[in-house]
């Protein structure tokens, strides 16, 4: 749970919503988590990634009850995300052995479609055997300011949040990046091109 | 193949002196030309290494750099910076040292167009000093350090955190809006950037950092 303890690693937004009271904003934010919140892997399925919202202090659970999110003026709440990684290595070795054995038994090596057919069935076979990994990655959202930031050093797992958060509360995040700041505090298009004495000094 | 065919080659000028092929070096140099001018236009990520740029000549002085809630912000680069250039032999160089931000040899590859990309700054506001390292392109706080916490009882450490994440959120904001409405000013072109240059071109062979020197 980084925002609790260690360094600090977020990107910034600006939340763009329709104006809500802090009422509405709670039982928004509560049907959003609920409706989006975090479902483990189906282990009989094909599936190798699940993501959705959990408890912050807690990722295991789900309910969102009351206001569990609620902290002073902040919601904060946090991304699960598990995955199964099958190690390649492994599907190798194990389709190795089968190759073998099929050669062995049939007197030819084997066709496309069957060593497609045993390699999904190699798969299925680990996969029940793999523990998912989980990783966290929490939201803080100042309802106040609509200052939101998402805790993760990755700029992939950030994208993938802000998506997460734009869908489930039905609002526009804005990355406070130097074009869209510029753009908030009324600096014109026109002027944003590059310095060419700074960036191409030999143009 | 032969001398003769090699020196014909080279001639026509396929090959060069060390008889590799031309054309795959300039392919190279091409794409790798291409892909540096693609970091700089996406995202207009060279607004976000002017903005760094300018911040580390601002800061040189150790001056304020501006005030917030009345108190001054005073900005130090430390430790490493990335430099990123559109054109020329180097598209990407790494200062790494307590002193390399404002060495003599970062302000000559600044003068050749090689502008900061990433760097790891030192964000004084008042008393509470906070540290971080920002990228151009996206502005994320990477490894940021708050100052120490003043609460004892968990739940307001929690939002004691908050809170100084935010204000260094707002510390990196403030900065990049002065840098904002100063560039679209006319002073701009006029004066910063005249100055800048001077600052990066006036640096005498043996000259340690102005700044590592307090």
């Amino acid at each position: 749970m980084p925002i609790l303890r260690g360094s600090v690693s977020f990107s910034r937004y600006r939340v763009e919503a329709e104006e809500r009271d802090p009422r509405e904003w709670k039982k928004v934010l509560s049907k959003g988590l609920k409706g989006r919140a975090f479902e483990p892997i189906d282990m009989d399925g094909a599936e190798e990634r699940a993501g959705g919202w959990a408890e912050l202090e807690d990722s295991d659970r789900t309910e969102f009850d009351g206001q569990s999110f609620l902290y002073g003026e902040y919601a904060l709440f946090t991304w699960r995300l598990d995955q199964l990684r099958i190690p390649a290595s492994a599907v190798r070795a194990e389709m190795e052995r089968w190759r073998k054995a099929f050669e062995k038994e049939n007197q030819r090596p084997p066709g496309r479609r069957e060593r497609e057919e045993a390699k999904a069935g190699i798969r299925q076979t680990l996969r029940a055997r793999t523990i998912a990994t989980t990783k966290t990655f929490d939201v803080s959202w100042n309802l106040q300011t609509s200052m939101l930031q998402i805790w993760a050093g990755s700029r992939k797992i950030a994208d993938e949040l802000q998506a997460a958060v734009e869908q489930t509360f039905e609002v526009t995040l804005v990355p406070l990046v130097a074009p869209l700041v510029a753009e908030a505090i009324g600096v014109a298009e026109g002027s944003l091109g590059p310095t060419p004495a700074l960036s191409m000094p030999e143009a | 193949m032969g001398r003769a065919g090699e020196d014909a080659k080279f001639e026509r000028g396929e090959i060069g002196a060390d008889g590799q092929a031309v054309e795959d070096k300039k392919d190279a140099a091409e794409a790798e030309q291409d892909k540096a001018r693609e970091q700089f236009l996406r995202g207009k990520a060279y607004l976000g290494r002017e903005f760094l740029t300018w911040l580390l000549w601002r800061s040189e002085s150790g001056d304020p750099v501006l005030e917030l809630d009345g108190a001054p912000v005073t900005v130090l680069f430390v430790a490493k910076v990335v430099l990123r250039g559109v054109s020329g032999e180097i598209v990407e160089n790494t200062a790494r040292g307590q002193m390399a931000p404002y060495s003599p040899l970062v302000r000559r590859m600044m003068d050749r167009g090689l502008l900061v990309h990433q760097g790891r700054l030192r964000l004084t506001h008042g008393e509470k000093a906070y540290e971080a390292a920002l990228d151009a392109e996206f502005l994320d706080v990477k490894g940021g350090v708050l100052p120490d916490l003043l609460t004892r009882e968990e739940d307001d450490r929690l939002l004691e955190r908050l809170y100084l994440t935010e204000q260094l959120g707002r510390i990196v904001q403030t900065l990049l809006e002065e840098f904002l409405k100063l560039r679209a000013s006319k002073k701009w072109q006029s004066q910063v950037v005249p100055a800048m240059k001077e600052w990066m071109r006036d640096v005498p062979q043996d000259a340690p950092a102005r700044r590592a020197q307090g």
